[in-house]
C-alpha cells in the first residue's frame, strides 16, 4: 500500500477534483464536511416548532421546540413566539387540545386566525395567534393541554 | 449536487443533536427535536385497529371514541406535542370532530386520546379514520 501525505487536494485547473467512475475512496478515520451544501433539501420536511402548553393557571410551556415563549392575551387566546423566526408567514399550523382537564369539555377545540382581528393576531414571521373555543357556545376558553406543531420555512 | 449514502446519523458533538441549517440560510433547527416520533392512522369503528403507523405497538380500544396508543420506542417523557385529526364517512356526518389528548393519561409510553363530537359535546367512534402524530423527544 502507498501512502500519500498532503493537508490539502486542490484541482489543477480549478476548484473540482474528479473521482473516476468506478473508484472507491475508503474512509478509515473521519471525513468532515462532505456534502453539507444541501441541507436545505432536508430540513423542508421538519417540524420546526412544536409546543405542549398548559393554558389554565400558570400558564406554563411544558415542553417546546423553537418557542421562546407563550403570551397569554386573554382567555384561550395564546400567542406562541419563535426562538428561530420563520421565513415567511405562510407555514402550517395544526393543533388539538383536551377535553378531559379540569373544567373542560368535549366540544373544546384549537382554532387559529388568519387575519389580525379584535380577538388574535395574524401569523407572522415571530409570532401567531390561537383561540381555544368551546363549540357548544362559542365562548373562548383557557385549557389545560395545548398541543400545536408548525411545518414551514425558517428564516 | 451532493449525495450522502449511510444507514445512521449521530452527532458528532451530542450524537442526540444535529443542527440542519434553515431554508432561508440565516438560521438553524434541529433534526431530531423536528422528527415526527410516532404516527398512526387508526380505522376506529367496531374493535379499533391499527391500518399504518410508525413506532407503535398495539391500540386498546377503551370505549366509545377512547383510544390507547403504545409506542414502541417509548418517548423520553409525558410532555410531548400531538397533533391529530378525525375522518368523517359522509356528508350527513359532516359535522365538527375533534381529537384530544386524554389529559391525565398522557405517558411516556403511550397516548390516550379521544375522538369527539363538537355538536353532541360527546366521544364518538370516528367512522372509518382517526390520524395522530406525536412530537417530542425519544428516550
Amino acid at each position: 500500500m502507498s501512502v500519500i501525505k498532503v493537508d490539502q487536494i486542490q484541482g489543477s485547473t480549478g476548484t473540482t477534483v474528479t473521482i473516476p467512475s468506478g473508484t472507491t475512496i475508503v474512509n478509515s478515520g473521519t471525513a468532515t464536511n462532505f456534502g453539507l451544501a444541501d441541507t436545505n433539501s432536508s430540513s423542508s420536511s421538519l417540524t420546526k416548532q412544536w409546543i405542549n402548553y398548559k393554558g389554565t393557571d400558570t400558564n406554563a410551556v411544558n415542553d417546546s421546540m423553537n418557542c421562546s415563549s407563550v403570551t397569554d392575551s386573554s382567555a384561550g387566546n395564546y400567542r406562541p413566539v419563535f426562538s428561530n423566526n420563520m421565513d415567511n408567514g405562510t407555514y402550517a399550523l395544526s393543533g388539538v387540545s383536551d377535553g378531559r382537564g379540569s373544567g373542560d369539555t368535549p366540544d373544546d377545540g384549537v382554532f387559529v386566525i388568519g387575519t389580525t382581528s379584535t380577538y388574535s393576531i395574524a401569523p407572522s414571521t415571530s409570532t401567531y395567534g390561537v383561540l381555544c373555543c368551546t363549540a357548544s357556545n362559542g365562548s373562548r376558553v383557557d385549557l389545560d393541554n395545548v398541543h400545536m406543531c408548525i411545518n414551514g420555512d425558517l428564516a | 449536487m451532493s449525495t450522502l449514502i449511510t444507514n445512521t446519523f449521530t452527532g458528532k458533538t451530542s450524537a442526540g443533536s444535529i443542527v440542519v441549517t434553515g431554508e432561508g440560510g440565516s438560521t438553524t433547527t434541529n433534526l431530531q427535536q423536528g422528527l415526527c416520533k410516532v404516527w398512526w392512522f387508526v380505522t376506529g369503528t367496531g374493535t379499533a385497529a391499527i391500518t399504518d403507523s410508525l413506532n407503535t405497538s398495539g391500540i386498546t380500544d377503551n370505549g366509545t371514541g377512547d383510544y390507547t396508543v403504545a409506542i414502541s420506542n417509548d418517548m423520553a417523557n409525558a410532555t410531548y406535542s400531538m397533533g391529530g385529526m378525525c375522518g368523517i364517512a359522509s356528508s350527513t356526518d359532516a359535522t365538527s370532530r375533534n381529537v384530544q389528548p386524554f389529559g391525565g393519561a398522557i405517558a411516556a409510553g403511550s397516548l390516550r386520546y379521544n375522538t369527539t363530537s363538537n355538536d353532541a359535546n360527546t366521544d364518538q367512534d370516528l367512522d372509518t379514520i382517526n390520524y395522530v402524530q406525536i412530537f417530542g423527544d425519544l428516550a
